[in-house]
């Protein structure tokens, strides 16, 4: 278990590691590689305390500060430094001098094996693409047997924000036991492979948590927005009903029937969201019916596989190509807003 | 024009020895300034500039009296190649310590490893450039002061 809290002007962070994958998601310039380099010991907190295993590395009242290659992190950043003028073989031997020669030639073998790079065993770094570089490096740093494993991958260009794949934390998860902290820009990535989710916006942890938990229900508006629910509107709640589980909730353009709201009060500001997936369009005239708004179409955006269409009231609904290519002639819309689909914070 | 061969083999030796000092002394110094905040480290590096500017003949001329050895030469040659040396290492040692020295340092590498298996197999080619000119330079501040 690693407790992680850095104090200063720009990062407020308090993380509680577990063992499994953490992903920390957050925009650019949010202090998820400064939360790193602070674990790893690389830039020196102004306040706080770093724990690694219940082992102080960084205390900033009593100025203890363990160097860098005493915390027995693992640490993979942003750039790439497997060192060039050696071979992936080598560059895990470079890691691995604890131990004597035929216990280290063993263990490298293992670990390429483990980690699949057999094949590129006897290559430089420039040899490599992007991925199995990565891939070769976190394999390094698992060499020195470390506590914490953490990897700063913020990806290339065109990568969908994140160099790993599945393939590889699945990888790391069969090679390491201990906790792992993976920044990343791929929130798919972070459902399908992480553990825990934590979300840092502007120095701040604002949601921690069961990575798919968190992602369907987000604990605040700034989370929402970071885990991709484009529709968000302030709120008013008109109306309780435990008895019928439901709720009124009055929003600047309409009203909203959602479920009922547990330790809400009538009355309260709250904010309403829904993803722009599950938004649902139909076509025609205004009809009665549990959460339908008139559309008023303001513009359309084509993706690969989706049409988003953006309707006044900041309402965004993204449906499929084919559902679009049923309604695209529609004279009027309308739109729905699922009460199962409204998220209420 | 014929060569005096025995002035040219004390000349080579003492640039030779100069530069070989300095390079000892000039990339440990630079590593420390590169890898490490310590009081002074601006001040270090601001003297070296210092030392730059200054002629090695004045150098020479305090504290070298007539008929001294080769060898004390070579000392005051030491303090001519020592500021191209680290000047001219630092910034190649800056990029090498920002790519790979984090990294290594969390495998567990001390910097005397770092130094000997990622700083000098990588950075050679500048340090070498470095020394050539730090030899070149104690080879011209010599001549100066042997002919006078």
């Amino acid at each position: 278990m690693t407790h992680a809290r850095i104090g200063s002007v720009r990062l407020d962070i308090d993380l509680p590691l577990p063992d499994g994958i953490t992903a920390l998601f957050g925009p650019a310039g949010a202090g998820k590689t400064a939360t790193l380099e602070a674990i790893a010991g690389f830039t020196r907190p102004e306040r706080g305390r770093i724990l690694i295993d219940d082992a102080i590395v960084f205390d900033g009242e009593s100025g203890v500060n363990l160097a860098p290659r005493r915390r027995r992190c693992a640490w993979v950043g942003a750039r790439d430094a497997l060192l060039p003028h050696l071979t992936v073989r080598q560059n895990l031997l470079f890691a691995a001098d604890r131990w004597a020669r035929l216990e280290r030639t063993r263990r490298v073998a293992e670990m390429l094996e483990r980690f699949e790079l057999a094949d590129a065993l006897e290559m430089r770094p420039s040899g490599l693409p992007p991925a199995r570089r990565l891939r070769a490096e976190v394999a390094r740093a698992l060499m020195t047997e470390p506590k914490v494993l953490l990897v700063d991958d913020r990806g290339a260009e065109g990568s969908a924000g994140s160099l790993a794949d599945e393939a590889l934390l699945r990888l790391v998860r069969g090679a390491f036991d201990g906790a792992v902290l993976w920044v990343t820009g791929n929130l798919d990535l972070c459902y399908s492979s992480a553990d825990r989710l934590a979300l840092v916006d502007l120095g701040r942890v604002v949601g921690c948590g069961p990575a798919r938990e968190l992602m369907e229900y987000p604990e605040s508006v700034e989370a929402a927005r970071l885990v991709g629910i484009s529709n968000l509107y302030p709120a008013t709640i008109a109306a309780l009903d435990p008895g019928r589980n439901q709720s009124r909730l009055e929003c600047a353009g309409f009203v909203l029937t959602g479920p009922y709201l547990k330790g809400h009060f009538k009355g309260d500001r709250v904010w309403v969201g829904i993803r722009a997936q599950d938004v649902r369009v139909h076509a025609g005239e205004l009809e009665p019916g549990v959460n339908f708004v008139a559309g008023n179409l303001l513009r359309m955006t084509e993706h690969p596989r989706t049409v988003r269409l953006e309707f006044a009231g900041a309402i965004a609904a993204e449906i499929s190509r084919e559902q679009y290519a049923m309604q695209k002639d529609n004279k009027g819309w309308q739109v729905e807003l699922p009460p199962a689909a409204l998220r209420v914070f | 024009m014929t060569l005096n061969w025995p002035q040219v083999w004390l000349s080579l030796r003492v640039a030779g020895l100069a530069t070989v000092g300095a390079l000892v002394i000039g990339l440990w110094l630079g590593w420390l300034i590169t890898t490490r905040e310590f009081v002074g480290r601006k001040a270090t590096l601001g003297a070296l500039a210092l030392l730059f500017a200054v002629p090695v003949v004045i150098l020479g001329w305090a504290l070298l009296r007539p008929a001294f050895p080769w060898q004390a030469g070579a000392a005051v040659g030491v303090m001519a190649a020592l500021p191209p040396i680290v000047l001219g290492a630092r910034r190649p040692m800056l990029e090498l310590n920002r790519e790979y020295g984090d990294a290594a340092r969390s495998l567990g590498c001390s910097e005397w490893r770092i130094f000997w298996r990622v700083m000098l197999p990588l950075g050679w080619r500048p340090i070498l450039a470095a020394a050539g000119v730090a030899f070149a330079r104690v080879l011209a501040e010599w001549s100066i002061v042997a002919a006078l």
